[in-house]
Formats: structure tokens, sequence, C-alpha cells
């Protein structure tokens, strides 16, 4: 980025778009396209990052002249990929089809060293993280849009409950509740494979 | 209970790594060329539905007035006697004897 263009702040090309400047806008994909990539890759399937994350920017396009705060921007084209994600999960579950596939015993061994004490141990072979990677989706799969937002959001990326609030634009109590009971589902689930597969229980 | 917490609580640092992993992901060159694109194509329908939307707004706004007169309307055909050329012709000349088409243009 110019000095010039960074000179311009998100705000005063935003006044030009809402003046009937459209080609300004450009220069704000070209700021955050990478942010907005970021962020809806974490929560989307990996073939439809690009596809959500030019809906989040015809979004933002549409949706301009709502910013109230100046100055934020930012934070407010994250909420939109947030939300974006959240829409896109809630689609694709209402049509999907139950996942029928099982864990293989590498990924067993990995959600068994993962929930043990011992989970230095998991990422002493790189091949682990591909384990890791599929228990993910395979756990993920198995929780409705709202749990796997939540999940992600809370547990897995570390965000205070405020910050989820605001960017999925649910309530603070929302958030607690649907934080606890997904969490709940998750030990359920993990609880219900370990003594189908006789997984190792977890410590007590 | 604490322990199942702190079980759990391993498998979400071992997974934030992976995830961590994922957002790693770089544009693709033609990304902001779609994006704007598809804008562009957005302006150039709203400025051709702009007509359309105002016709649609103009058709809601009158709508109360419209179905105003229509009940007027009913009122007065219910109400009132129409008399056709036809029949003031043949009241005038005593109704008396019938009146063909040639006549009454004649």
């Amino acid at each position: 980025m110019s000095v010039l263009e960074k000179a311009i702040s998100d705000d005063s090309i935003i006044k030009q778009v809402l003046d009937g400047n459209i080609n300004a806008f450009e220069e704000l994909i070209t700021r955050y396209q990478g942010y907005v990539l970021s962020i809806v890759a974490k929560h989307a399937q990996a073939e439809k990052v690009e596809e959500i994350a030019q809906e989040v920017f015809i979004l933002a396009y549409k949706s301009l002249n709502k910013i109230k705060k100046a100055g934020s921007f930012k934070s407010w084209l994250s909420a939109i990929a947030v939300r974006s994600c959240y829409d896109y999960w809630r689609k694709h579950y209402r049509s999907r089809e139950i996942p029928i596939s099982e864990l293989s015993s590498k990924q067993k061994d990995w959600l068994d060293k993962a929930i043990s004490d011992r989970s230095d141990e998991i990422w002493e072979k790189e091949d682990r993280q591909k384990e890791a990677k599929q228990v993910l989706d395979w756990l993920l799969t198995r929780l409705n849009a709202a749990e796997r937002m939540v999940i992600e959001l809370v547990y897995i990326e570390g965000f205070s409950v405020e910050e989820v609030s605001k960017l999925l634009g649910w309530s603070s109590a929302k958030v607690k509740v649907r934080a606890f009971r997904a969490r709940q589902k998750l030990q359920r689930l993990i609880k219900e494979k370990g003594n189908k597969d006789g997984l190792q229980k977890p410590q007590s | 209970m604490g322990s199942k917490n702190h079980n759990l609580n391993n498998l979400f640092k071992a997974l934030h790594a992976v995830y961590s992993e994922k957002e790693n992901v770089q544009p693709d060159i033609h990304f902001k060329n779609d994006v704007m694109r598809q804008i562009r194509g957005l302006e150039q329908q709203s400025h051709r539905g702009a007509f359309f939307q105002m016709m649609e707004q103009l058709t809601w706004k009158l709508a109360p007035a419209t179905a105003l007169m229509i009940l007027i309307c009913s009122y007065a055909l219910m109400n009132f006697e129409f008399i056709s050329d036809w029949q003031v012709l043949q009241l005038i000349t005593n109704g008396t004897e019938e009146i063909g088409l040639f006549e009454f243009l004649t």
C-alpha cells in the first residue's frame, strides 16, 4: 500500500462510494480482501471460501450507508464475514445428508491422545496434523450451525463472549447458553465415540 | 468435571493449531475484479429497476384511493338506473311500436 493510499481513510473512501463513485470501493477490497478471506477460511469449507468472501464484499457494498460509527469499517466487515459463514452453514446443514463416515483408527488414536493429558505427543509426527483436521471436521459436522460457530469462535479461536455477541449479533446470554450447550454436546459426542470404539476414558 | 473440562481444553488447544493454519489463504488475482464486476452489475440492474420500483411504490401509495374509487363506483352502479339511447328513443315515440335498427339510424 502506498503512502498516498494509506493517507486516505476508510471513511473518506466510503463517502466517495456513497456519493456515487463505485470504483472507489475497489480500494476497500484491496485493503481487506486478505483479512476477509482469512476469516472465511477459518469458518467455511475450503472450496467455498472465495464465493463467500465475494458475497461478504457485495453485502458490505449494499449496506455501506448503514455504518454508524466512523472508523469501524474493519470490525463491521468482520461481523459481516462471520455472519455470512453462519448463514452458509445454516443453509448447508438444512440440505446436507447425515454424515456416515466414521473415524479411522489413526483419527481415533489422535482423538484419544488429544483428550488425554498426553496432548503434547500429538504433534510429534507431521502426518498427525492431517488426522487432526479430519477429526475437527468430523466433530464439527455433528454440530448444528450455531453450535459450530460458537465452538469455533469461543473455544478454538478464543474470542470473549462480548466479542462473539458483537460478531454474530446475538445477546451475551444467548452466546453463553449456546456455548455451554455446544460444549456439552461435544463432550457427549466424544464420550459416545469413546464408549463405542474403546477410546481411553478421560482421566479423573 | 474439572478433569473432563481439562481434557476438552486439551482437544481445543490441539484443534486451535489446526485452525490457525487455515487462515493462510492468498486472494486469487481475479478476486477483486470478480467482486467489482458483480457490484457494477448490481448498479446497472438498480438503474434499470428504478422505474419499475418507482411504479411499484406508486401503485401501493395509490392503492387506498383506488380501492375507495372501486367502492364508490360499485355503489353508484347498484343505485342508479341506466337507460340506453335505444330505450330513450322508444319512450319518445310512445314505445308502442317496435323500432328496428334501420329506423333508429335514419
